[in-house]
């Protein structure tokens, strides 16, 4: 069998946001291609921090993040990431159509690939229907809908989402588990979430971080024979709940 | 109770515990109060005037040192006037004194220039303090002096008219009434003398004759008597004796009236000579005497004693007169002060302030818009995620400030045109007052985009916005010029865009200044705008944040 090949390297990666919160720990990990790598912890444990410097929208205050084919050229990274934020970052006074539009632009497309990159994402999204309808007049689970369309219109090779289930509701998450399982087969999925059921569900591989640090870091099975536990919520009661700061 | 001092506990834990709160309630207006108190720190000082002394006598150098002692006017020389109008229109100067005197009299002329009235009131003040000494030192000794010898040579005039009139060598009215009254009382005189001559003759003719008669008539009738008695001695009375000596009576009656005759008719004829003689004798005497007298009376002869005498009185009273002049004052100013504004067209009292609301006006709109446009982007994470795209940041900048300029300009399109068309506004060319507006718009923008960087969440960049746009107007030279600024503050004056905005429309509206003019304060508007972006830029770009 074939070593999998390595899209993202994060290597003692730390930031500290002044003036005393230490937010990430020196913490380093591995995504490879095709895999769903699930970053797991509790509120505060810099999850979300440590995808958003992955997506680049915040700079490391030390360590170093690679990822395949872009070198450390933001722009290049940019271009092969889709970062789905935690919450629905749209406008809501423009239509659904508009608002990927307005994001499409981002990207170097030519106005027939644009057509094409918005359309088949919004069929894909199932928001055909909705295109032209005011964002602000959407449910919660359209606007989710259409904020992973945005990141996912230019096709990233890698795709960064920030616990974006939570909220949502069973039908919904069944249906955005399809889809990160679907989307798998073109990407890389670094996730963060809550439902440790969803992460032993979907992902290939985590890291159960704690206080800025990882705890635990493998194959969801991997890690529970290490702890001999039977499933990731016994997991984040040993190596999370359990080690809490009294 | 201990509820309602428990929530109020609570509520002002959660006050002091939040930075920005305790820095907006407390530090900003502490701020804001201190920028006032800066800002209107001082009565107008280091006021930068020209000055100009064409004539260069020694009163209006005297006042030109006077001036330039001043503390608070900054004086620079100027060689013409046309220099300082150049100088005013620069901004070099604010102010021109214009020395314009001449044999100690003229005028001090101000030219203020119209946008700084507060500083133009010192200036005034100061120059008219200034001068005050000197007028009351020198110019008015030298006008009570002018007057003092311009009322002697009146006095000299008046009194050689009257010296003339009485004195003059023309038959005058005195001389004419003096001739008159002597010619009246010579013959007055020479009547009166005559009738005396007259009358004592004719006593004494009369005395003589009775004399006379009586002697006769004594000496006659004594020899007569003697006479007839020896005749009558030797003829017998009797009747004969009678008739002879009625006879001789008779004869002597006769003869003695004869000889009477005779003899008064001689003396009758002698006298008569006599008195024609002595009457004509003493008319002669008295015309000499009354020429003589005349002479001495005449008022036209200069070497006569009374002509020597009213002159010498009449000149002894005109020096009392010109020294009762020694102490002369005079009331009027022989120096005016005037003072007028530079204003190549007539405005009115509004058109002053509609300069600068239109740079107001767009600051507040366009700073307001671009601060809550950009801050609200960024709280809501939209501008974050946009920015984990591969699309520039300073291209998302730009977009937003151009978008926001475009938005703008309709409203300032429309600002323009109803001070214009309402308000009948004076308004220079066109396109500068449409370009200031525009850049001060865009410098509104890139300064709202730059405050929303550095605070990120609404309603504190809304409170920024409100102090950064109270600061940009009381630094601005709108309310307050530089000159009343704490000496130690001024620059900030020339940090604050509004400063140009102000200054460039005042010039294309107030004074129908061009490019030529304004191109300046056009650059420094530019160079806010790019200051501000690449500062925003580099904000924003810094991931960290």
């Amino acid at each position: 069998m074939d070593k999998p090949r390595i899209i993202v390297s994060v290597n003692n990666l730390k930031k500290n946001f002044p003036p005393a919160i230490e937010a990430v720990k020196s913490i380093s990990f591995k995504v490879y291609q095709n895999e769903i790598f699930g970053l797991l912890g509790s509120n505060g444990s810099g999850k979300s921090t440590t995808l958003r410097m992955i997506a680049t929208v915040l700079a490391p205050t030390s360590g170093k993040i690679e990822i395949a084919r872009a070198d450390s050229d933001h722009r290049k990274i940019r271009n092969i990431i889709g970062y789905i934020p935690q919450q629905d970052l749209l406008y809501d006074d423009l239509s659904v159509y508009d608002n990927i539009k307005l994001f499409s632009f981002s990207y170097d497309f030519s106005d027939k690939e644009r057509k094409y990159a918005i359309d088949s994402t919004l069929e894909r999204l199932e928001l055909l229907d909705y295109k032209k309808r005011s964002v602000g007049n959407l449910s919660g689970g359209y606007k989710k809908r259409l904020s992973i369309a945005i990141a996912l219109m230019h096709r990233p090779k890698i795709i960064i989402a920030d616990e974006i289930t939570i909220g949502l509701d069973p039908d919904l998450r069944k249906k955005i588990w399809d889809l990160l399982t679907e989307l798998k087969k073109e990407s890389s999925i670094i996730f963060t979430t809550h439902y440790l059921e969803e992460a032993q569900k979907l992902c290939d591989r985590i890291a159960l971080m704690n206080l800025g640090e990882i705890v635990a870091y493998g194959s969801p099975e991997k890690i529970m024979n290490d702890t001999q536990s039977h499933d990731l919520d016994e997991v984040f009661y040993k190596l999370v709940t359990m080690r809490k700061p009294k | 109770m201990r509820v309602l001092f428990e929530y109020i506990g609570f509520e002002l834990k959660r006050f002091f515990r939040n930075i920005r709160l305790v820095f907006i309630f407390f530090i900003s207006p502490l701020l804001a109060t201190a920028v006032f108190a800066l800002v209107t720190y001082q009565s107008p000082r280091d006021i930068d005037v020209g000055l100009y002394n064409g004539q260069k006598n020694d009163l209006s150098q005297h006042i030109e040192d006077e001036i330039k002692k001043s503390d608070i006017l900054v004086i620079k020389s100027m060689n013409s006037a046309d220099d300082g109008v150049e100088l005013l229109k620069s901004g070099a100067i604010k102010t021109i004194i214009n020395i314009d005197i001449v044999n100690g009299a003229g005028a001090i002329k101000i030219l203020e220039d119209p946008r700084y009235p507060e500083v133009q009131g010192k200036v005034k003040e100061d120059v008219a303090n200034s001068i005050e000494s000197a007028i009351k030192e020198n110019t008015m000794s030298k006008a009570e002096e002018t007057a003092e010898k311009e009322y002697e040579i009146l006095i000299d005039q008046n009194f050689a008219k009257f010296t003339d009139s009485i004195l003059g060598s023309s038959a005058n009215p005195l001389s004419n009434v003096i001739n008159t009254e002597l010619e009246n009382n010579k013959n007055q005189t020479i009547k009166d003398i005559n009738n005396f001559v007259d009358q004592k003759t004719e006593d004494k003719i009369e005395s003589f004759r009775q004399n006379l008669e009586y002697s006769l008539t004594e000496s006659v009738n004594k020899n007569f008597d003697s006479f007839i008695s020896l005749i009558m001695a030797r003829i017998p009375s009797g009747e004969i004796a009678d008739s002879i000596r009625d006879d001789f009576n008779l004869y002597k009656s006769e003869t003695i009236a004869q000889i009477k005759s005779t003899i008064f008719g001689v003396v009758e004829t002698q006298m008569d000579e006599f008195k024609s003689q002595i009457k004509s004798e003493l008319t002669n005497e008295i015309d000499k005497k009354f020429e003589t007298f005349k002479y001495r009376l005449s008022v036209t002869n200069p070497s006569s004693p009374i002509a020597k005498a009213i002159r010498g009185q009449t000149d002894e009273f005109k020096e009392d007169l010109k020294n009762q002049n020694a102490n002369i004052e005079i009331d009027a100013e022989p120096i005016s002060f005037e003072s007028s504004e530079y204003l190549p067209k007539p405005i009115r009292y509004f058109d002053r302030y509609s300069s600068g609301a239109i740079p107001l006006v767009i600051v507040l709109i366009f700073l307001l818009r671009a601060t809550t446009s950009m801050s609200q982007d960024m709280e809501s994470g939209v501008l974050e995620r946009l920015f984990s795209t591969p699309a520039s940041r300073s291209k998302i900048m730009f977009a937003k400030i151009v978008s926001n300029i475009l938005v703008g300009l309709i409203s300032v399109a429309a600002i323009v045109l109803m001070l214009k068309f309402v308000f009948g506004a004076a308004l220079g060319n066109g396109l500068i007052v449409f370009l200031v507006a525009f850049l001060t718009a865009i410098v509104s923008v890139t300064l709202g985009v730059l405050i929303s960087a550095i605070v990120r969440d609404l309603p504190s960049s809304i409170q920024f916005a409100f102090y950064t746009f109270f600061l940009l107007v009381l630094t601005s030279e709108f309310f307050f010029a530089s000159e009343n600024i704490h000496s130690y503050f001024t620059y900030v004056t020339k940090i604050s865009p509004l400063t140009y905005s102000v200054a460039a429309l005042r010039k294309v509206n107030l004074f129908n200044w061009g490019f030529g003019e304004v191109w300046q304060e056009l650059v420094a508007l530019v160079g806010f705008a790019v200051f501000y972006t690449t500062i925003a830029s580099i904000l924003l770009n810094r991931e960290s944040r």
